[in-house]
């Protein structure tokens, strides 16, 4: 049986790591996420990516703890 | 439309103790109402009956919340939680969609993702989940 080969996923785990409890702003690089700008509200996050040029960033308030979510 | 997965990591625990990971079914979309956009993931949640933001998008997005028409709901743990519906517009890989959408007013700690279920999202989608291939495909219904 030929098994279809997966392509690269966005890995949110790699990309938070660190910022657990803070705001973020991100942009997407080479297909994979990366936070352009943090802080403890998100208009700072929002601020910090727009000095780096980053104008348009999703925004994202990051769990304190990383856990799985059933909604 | 096509969309990719992400790929969550979960600390070691009883249940999984060499650690755990998923494959999430979360995309970037925009959220407007009025003058204002905010660009959030949201995850595609076909248990779900309508589609549910946490407050935080409707604080950022000028939204008086409580303002909205109030409806009750429970989660996965049995707890009661209330909503307002607004309506706002979704942006999905350029396509805008219209949808009335509940607020979550109070939570332990607030979502960081909207919520697209089956009232107001899925009832326009055809979606199609292939982890194995990790692609999502969203068809609009016309």
């Amino acid at each position: 049986m030929r098994v279809a080969k997966k392509k690269p996923y966005i890995d949110m785990t790699k990309a938070l790591a660190g910022f657990e409890g803070k705001w973020v702003a991100l942009s997407f690089k080479e297909g994979q996420i990366v936070v352009s700008g943090s802080g403890d509200s998100i208009g700072e996050a929002i601020a910090k990516a727009s000095e780096k040029g980053e104008n348009d960033p999703i925004v994202m308030k990051v769990p304190s703890q990383l856990m799985a979510y059933i909604v | 439309m096509k969309f990719e997965y992400a790929k969550v990591t979960y600390p070691p625990s009883e249940a999984f103790p060499r650690g755990a990971s998923s494959f999430r079914p979360t995309i970037n979309i925009a959220i407007r109402h009025g003058n204002r956009r905010l660009r959030v993931f949201a995850l595609l949640d076909t248990g779900a009956e309508f589609c549910l933001l946490p407050r935080w998008m409707g604080e950022q997005l000028g939204i008086a919340i409580t303002g909205g028409k109030k409806t009750t709901f429970k989660g996965a743990a049995g707890g009661t939680q209330i909503a307002y519906f607004h309506n706002i517009i979704f942006e999905i890989g350029g396509w805008d969609h219209r949808c009335r959408a509940g607020f979550i007013y109070e939570a332990e700690e607030e979502l960081p993702f909207a919520l697209l279920g089956t009232i107001g999202f899925f009832d326009s989608y055809k979606a199609t989940f292939n982890v194995q291939k990790n692609e999502i495909r969203l068809d609009k219904i016309n």
